[in-house]
This record gives structure tokens, sequence and C-alpha cells, in this order.
């Protein structure tokens, strides 16, 4: 499958399953959508967990918007942001899937609390396959803990009466950034 | 009072309350998920079969797999313990909790922790268990069981929760769905961020890295997981396979099954204890249960029930499981899987359930992973009958055969007797045939009488069959049978008539495993000698078709003349079918009506509605194949059998595809089963034929 081919069913099928697919095309574009999330946010605070580089610019570009918590926060104060930001390791075409690898739970919950998470993913790092995910799980499993989250759009239950709701213990929504 | 009786009071008392209310449409809301997911899939039995190979490659090295998890869990710093059975399972938990000093349990659903009773367990150490998946948390706080794999509180009405959620708080919370989440969110939140122990079960266990995976939906087992200091894991020994790839193929599978999804929301693969903010004083202790797991490995029957991926499908095309619900159909347990697993983890005692099931089969087509649940489940029948007997009527019907010669012999006097009230009235109350259940009329020129008459030499036959004729085809209805060998001998088949056995399913359905294989045995020799000469075995009643096909190999394990009669049968349509196609035959309507085709469960497996439709197609007439997926409830002679467990269940099974059927606007309706035909037009109200009284063939003009 081309890689155009694997983002646009990617795309297709995040969207099916209630997720958010916003196309950017550079870095800055991220920082714009961030800022704007931050501000339509009911919440006082965002949270990012991402390299040095990447939480400086978004700190920076927060200042004076949103305090960015993190990374490693306390879970009381993950839980009191609204906005969870975090950099999956990558995205699955064919179930329309992002892939997060985490090893320290503080950076699971920043994709868990909040009642918004933002994922950033670069759309070359779209595989087509659920297995294509099975190597880069291999090579976490080389450290001595971690946890691997496949996360197909928002949090969801239809435990009373088969009612649909979106929304219960993880985000209500999830917005992937894919940079194109 | 017996188990049997029992089962059969709270069935009496279920179908005077009508169905379990909520569950039908769940079921259905599974069904059509699940084929939709599949749609999109390719080549899903490709799929189903490599997810069927990874349990049977897994549980083959169980014993090696548990070591080698173990093993690399321990390397992490994981404490890995093995309990025996649950009750050592529930000391051992409850003993980290207590070195943990815990008091509150947040908790992930968990059917493994079901099965042993674990909150019971710990709630008797003072500890406070709180359920955070939303269904799970219903039933807890009704204090009752899970009625459903998937929606757990199915049964309840939005009514029903706001109640329980208003008394827990002490306050009113409304009915409306938005509120309740709201404080079902609140409530939880505290509890997860309070708690001191996250306690979660495991959907697989990957060997390779000694690690577990998690999926829920609403997103409570990443919480679970996540927040509590301490997390315990319990894992039944069976989930274990040995490498990532496998774990994805199950989850998969899992969810396809299960809703329809092509994954579950949140699937967690979670190997050693994380840090929390770079706090790494945290334990993660994993306890892999054995509870009978072990025997069930060196058991050939029972072997296939470790192969669960806990999906729910079966249960979402079990038609009694749709009337009487997981409380009365499952003990732990429920549904069609939970009869093997209840007989063999909670004993055979509990199991008596396995009654319920009218051996349609469907739960083995539907299942991800083609577990052979029907046989698994007549196999229970069979040990239930050892020590407590049969049901009266279940013996009666299992002597179908001597009854139906003897009805024919008998006929038309047998005929009339069938339909005296008194005649029927003592026939309930000593054989259990109930007195309203309406009956084949019998011929006393059986179809064996008639062959010899009909039958033609073909000198140069173009191909040569053997027909296998069962019941009804020979006692009652010999006219269709004979249309099939004029329509055959017409396009140049040679066809004869092999002594034989019907097809001896009936023993099957009811548990009698010897008397089955006197049937298989019987059948192979008779039919073995056509097959050796090259005759095609073609067979007109689906159940016979299926029987010939998947029941005598499994029966027979190992039989190679049982295996080529399996390879060699064909369903009496499609060789017709071919022959319309071929064009040796043409095909005609009798008359012009629009139909409803109803197909019967035993043809899932075989050819579904394809050769029906394709032949009245080709006759020009109108066909829609109308159906839920279900049974329509008659299941061979269960419809026939007095009381709640027979006639009763049948009947308010039958009723929705009736309604169906009456809500299309069809004018007639086509099956090619004679029981299914019995029951549709008693229930539907509307004429049923058979397709060979509805098409004639002709040479083509």
């Amino acid at each position: 499958m081309r890689i155009s081919e694997r983002v646009g069913l990617f795309i297709e099928r995040f969207r099916e399953q209630g997720g958010v697919v916003e196309l950017v095309q550079s870095w800055d574009e991220v920082l714009d959508f961030i800022v704007r999330e931050a501000r339509a946010s009911s919440g006082p605070e965002a949270i990012a967990t991402c390299d040095e580089k990447r939480l400086e610019s978004i700190r920076n570009s927060l200042d004076g918007v949103s305090r960015l918590v993190g990374p490693h926060a306390q879970p009381t104060e993950i839980a009191n942001c609204s906005l969870g930001i975090s950099f999956p390791e990558a995205g699955i075409a064919e179930t329309g899937s992002i892939l997060e690898i985490c090893y320290d739970d503080s950076d699971r919950l920043v994709s868990t609390l909040p009642p918004t998470h933002i994922a950033y993913l670069e759309s070359s790092k779209i595989l087509e396959g659920l297995l294509d995910a099975a190597p880069l799980i291999r090579r976490a499993s080389k450290q001595k803990a971690f946890a691997a989250t496949i996360i197909s759009g928002p949090s969801r239950t239809a435990d009373i009466e088969l009612r649909q709701v979106i929304g219960v213990h993880g985000p209500h929504i999830v917005k992937v950034i894919l940079e194109v | 009072m017996t188990p049997y009786g029992a089962l059969e009071e709270r069935v009496r008392r279920r179908l005077r309350q009508g169905p379990v209310r909520g569950l039908y449409a769940a079921m259905l809301r599974g069904l059509r998920g699940r084929a939709k997911a599949i749609a999109e899939m390719g080549d899903y039995e490709a799929f189903r079969s490599e997810a069927r190979r990874i349990k049977e490659r897994s549980i083959e090295r169980l014993s090696e797999l548990v070591d080698v998890f173990s093993r690399n869990a321990e390397e992490r710093g994981v404490r890995v313990y093995f309990a025996r059975d649950g009750d050592e399972a529930v000391k051992i938990i409850a003993g980290i909790a207590r070195d943990a000093r815990a008091r509150l349990v947040a908790k992930s659903k968990s059917l493994t922790s079901e099965e042993i009773l674990l909150n019971e367990g710990l709630e008797a150490q003072g500890l406070n268990v709180v359920e955070t998946d939303l269904g799970e948390r219903i039933i807890q706080l009704a204090r009752e069981k899970p009625s459903h794999l998937v929606f757990p509180a199915i049964h309840k009405t939005i009514e029903d929760v706001s109640q329980l959620f208003s008394e827990e708080a002490r306050g009113e919370v409304s009915s409306d769905i938005q509120e309740i989440m709201r404080y079902v969110r609140q409530r939880l939140r505290e509890v997860f961020l309070t708690a001191d122990i996250g306690l979660n079960g495991a959907n697989v266990a990957i060997a390779e890295m000694g690690a577990v995976v998690l999926e829920t939906n609403e997103g409570n087992g990443r919480l679970t997981s996540s927040l509590p200091r301490v997390q315990i894991v319990l894992v039944g020994m069976e989930k274990i396979v040995e490498t990532v790839e496998e774990a994805l193929i199950l989850a998969r599978a899992h969810a396809v099954a299960a809703t329809g999804q092509r994954l579950t929301t949140y699937v967690s693969i979670m190997a050693g204890r994380s840090p929390m903010a770079g706090n790494g004083s945290r334990e993660m202790h994993i306890v892999i249960l054995d509870n009978g797991r072990s025997r069930m490995v060196g058991d050939d029957v029972f072997r296939e029930a470790l192969y669960c991926i806990r999906c729910g499908a079966c249960m979402n095309v079990c038609a009694p499981y749709s009337v009487t619900g997981g409380h009365i159909f499952g003990h732990i347990y429920p549904g069609p899987i939970g009869i093997p697993w209840t007989a063999n983890i909670h004993g055979l005692g509990e199991a008596s359930f396995a009654h319920l099931c009218i051996s349609c089969g469907l739960c083995k087509e539907v299942c991800p992973i083609s577990i052979n649940i029907p046989l698994m489940i007549s196999r229970v029948k069979n040990l239930l009958a050892s020590r407590y007997g049969y049901p009266k009527a279940d013996r009666s019907m299992m002597r179908y055969e001597a009854l139906g010669k003897l009805a024919s012999q008998l006929a038309p006097v047998s005929n009339w007797v069938l339909k005296s009230r008194a005649s029927r009235f003592l026939l309930e109350k000593l054989v259990g045939l109930d007195r309203t259940a309406p009956l084949p009329e019998f011929r006393r020129e059986t179809f064996v009488k008639r062959f010899n008459r009909i039958r033609q030499e073909v000198p140069i036959p173009r191909a040569r069959v053997a027909l296998f004729l069962d019941f009804f085809p020979n006692y009652c209805r010999p006219e269709i049978a004979e249309s099939l060998v004029i329509a055959l001998q017409l396009a140049g088949v040679k066809v004869e008539l092999p002594p034989q056995l019907t097809s001896g399913y009936p023993l099957i359905a009811y548990g009698d495993w010897d008397g089955a294989k006197k049937y298989a045995v019987k059948n192979v020799e008779l039919l073995s000698s056509y097959v050796e000469q090259g005759y095609s075995i073609v067979s007109i009643e689906p159940t016979a078709t299926y029987t010939l096909k998947h029941i005598y190999p499994y029966l027979l394990k190992g039989d190679e003349r049982a295996e080529a009669l399996s390879r060699n049968t064909v369903e009496a349509l499609q060789v017709l079918r071919r022959l319309v196609g071929e064009g040796v035959l043409a095909v005609k309507a009798r008359s012009e009506k629009r139909y409803g085709i109803h197909v019967p469960c035993h043809q899932r497996p075989l050819s579904g509605a394809e050769n029906i439709v394709a032949l009245m197609r080709a006759a020009g007439l109108e066909a829609e194949v109308i159906e839920d997926g279900m049974c329509c409830g008659m299941a061979g002679t269960f419809g026939m059998k007095h009381g709640p467990i027979g006639r009763g269940l049948s009947k308010t099974m039958g009723v929705r595809l009736f309604e169906l059927f009456a809500s299309r606007g069809v004018e007639a309706i086509v099956t090619e089963s004679s029981v299914c035909a019995i029951h549709i037009e008693d229930g539907a109200h509307m004429k049923v034929f058979h397709p060979l009284d509805i098409l004639y063939f002709e040479k083509p003009s």
C-alpha cells in the first residue's frame, strides 16, 4: 500500500471510530493548533509529554495562554488538566489507531485523564497493518518496563440500554494532528 | 428436585415474564457489528484459521509457555504466583493486599475473577472492591451476576440504573444518561486516584516478553493498571501465547467477534511495573490461575474450551439464551461456551443449563476460533445423563426412528391417532410429546418403497449419485425425494438408494454419544462402498448433510472412510444448481409468488442460501432471505417436547422470526428443512414449501 493510501485509510478509519484528524504541514502549524485548543478549552491547564526540544517550543507558544505541566507530573496534576498532548510512536491504518509507548505511567495518564487528548503524528509513521506494530512493541520490550497502548478513538460505553456514550473514564475527544 | 426439574422451573418462570428485556437487541447489535467488520477484512476465514492455529499451538505448549512467561515477567521485577485453584488464588491476592496494607481495590472487568468469586473473598477480608467497568459496577451495586459477557447489565433499565446510583450517592442521580455518566465519572475518578490496588484480568498474556494485554473501551483498564501503587493481574493460564504478533491477532479477533470493532478502543500491552512520575517504588503481581485448566488440556473433547477468547459471539447467536439470558443460561460463565467451562471448572452439577442448548450448531459458526462448542455441549449432556439419566422427553425423541417406522407402517391410522386429542394427551403424559406441537403426516408408502418404481436405468450416466434420505423424505415427504430423483435422471444422472439408517443427529442433540456412534459406524459402513465406487452421496435434509459432513468425522476420529464420506457428501440443491448451470437442466416455477427464504441453522456451514436463491432466481422467482441470524426455535425435535424446555421455549424463540416474515409482506416461505417448515408454518401462519415443491426441472428447450 502506498503511503498516501495508508494515510487515507488511517484518516477514514480513525474518524469512523469517533476520532478527529487535523492536517497540518509544519511544526509551527502544530503549535498554532495547540494554542487554539488551549484557548478554547475550559480548564486552566494543558499538559505535554515529549522530548525537551518540543516541550520548550510548546511551553513558549503557550506562554500567557495556559500553564504546561510535565512531563512526569503527578497524577492529581494531570487529572486537573483539560488537555493532554502526546506523541505516539505510530499510526495503524488497518485499525484506525495510534500506538503509544510509555516507560513512565504518568505519560500514559496524559492520554487517559484529561477530557481532550491531542496526539501529534507524522504521516510517515503510519503503518499499514496491525502486525506492523509488533516490531515497535518488541523494541520497547528491551526496557525493564513499558506500556504500549493502541488507541482507536475516544473512550466509550453502551452498557446502559445499549445507548452509545462517548467519553467515559478516558478522553471524550481524541484529535490526531497529522503532519503531512 | 433434580437439576433438570429446577431448570425447568426457572425457564417456566422466565417464559411467563417474557424474554429478558434488551437482550435480543444487544445480541443483534453484536451479530450485525461482527458481520460488518468481517466484510471489511477480506479473507476472514484465513484470519480465523490463523487465530485457531495460535490457540492450538499455545495450548499444546501450555506448560512451557507458562514457564517462559513467568521467567520473563520475573526478570522485570514482577512477582509471579501460580494458583492451583480458586481458593489459592483468592488467598494469594488477599495476602498481597494485606502486605500492601490496602483498603480500596479498583477493579477492571475480569471474568476469571468472577470464576473464583474473588470479590466475595476479598470483601470477606475487609477490602472495599469497586468494579470500574460501568456494566460491572451496575450489577455489583445490584448484587447480581453478569447476564451477558460484553453487556453485563443489559437486563437493567436506565431507571434501574439511576436508582442504584442514587442509593449509592445518597442523593438523586436522575435517569438522564449524561447525568448518570457525569456521576459515574466523578465517583470512579476518586476511586482510581485513591485506590491502593489496581486489579485486572488479562485478555492475552505474551510469553516472549512476560507482558499482559488488557482491552477496555471505557478506559478504566488503563487507569486501574496505571494509577494505584500496586497492580495485580489475574490471568487464566490458557491466555498465554508465545509472541506479540499472536497476541495482536487475538486482540483483533476478539474485538471483531464481540462488538464488530476493528480493535477495542484501548489495547494495553504492559510488561514490568513502570515508575509513576519517576517514582519506582511500585509493584506488579501476576497470579496465573489453573483451576482445572491443566486437566482440560488432557481431555480430547474439552481441550477446545481453552481456545475461548471470551468474545461472547456464541451467546449473541444463541436463540434459547436470547430468551432466558445468562442468569438461567449460565452458572458463572454464561452462554454456549459457558457450558463446557462450567462443567469443568465449577462441576457437572452446575452445568445442567446444557439442556437449554438446542444443538443448532451456530455457536461454532460465529466463533472466531471455530471452537466445536456444540459437540462439547453434547458431551456435557452425555455426562449429565450418566449421572442423572435422560429427561423423559429426550429419551422418547431419541427413539424417533423406531417411532417413525411404526407410524408409517400404521398410516393412515397413525395419522388419525396423532390428530386425536385423547391420544395426544396420552402421548404427552407417556412420552413427553407436546399435545399442541404440530406433527407431520406419515406415509404408508415410504420413499424406499417408491424408489424401485421411479428408478430408471441410465446407460451412459453423466454422474452417479447415491441418495441419503433421512427421516422426513422417507417417512413423511417422499414426493420431495421423488422430484429430486426424477430431475437427476432427466439430466442423465444414475441414482442409487443404498441401504441406510437416518442420520442419528437427535442422539447427538440429546447427548447419547454411544448411540450416535452406532449410527455413524453403520452409515459409514453402508455408504462407503458407494463412495469408493465414485458415487456422490446426495443428501436432502440440511441436518443430515451436516451430520455426514461434520459430525461423523468427529465421532469417528481418524476413520478414513468417515472422512471420505464427508468429502463426497453433497447437498441435493447444489447438484441441481450445477446441472442447471451446465445447461443440462432448466428450472421452472410451479407458481408465481413472493417468497421469503428461511435458512436452517445446519445449512449455514454448508451452502447457506446460495443454492436455493440461485435456483429460484433462475426460475424467475422473487426470493429474499429473511433472517435474524439465529435459530427459528424448532431445532429438530426440541420444539416437539412438552414443557418449558421444549415447546414453551421453542415458541418464544420463534416469535421474532415469525414477526419478521409477516413484516416483509411475503406470500409464502421456502426452506429446505422439513422440521423448520412445520414450526414456521404453525407459528407464522403462512404456507411453507420445500424448494422442490415449488420448482420443477425440464430438459432445456
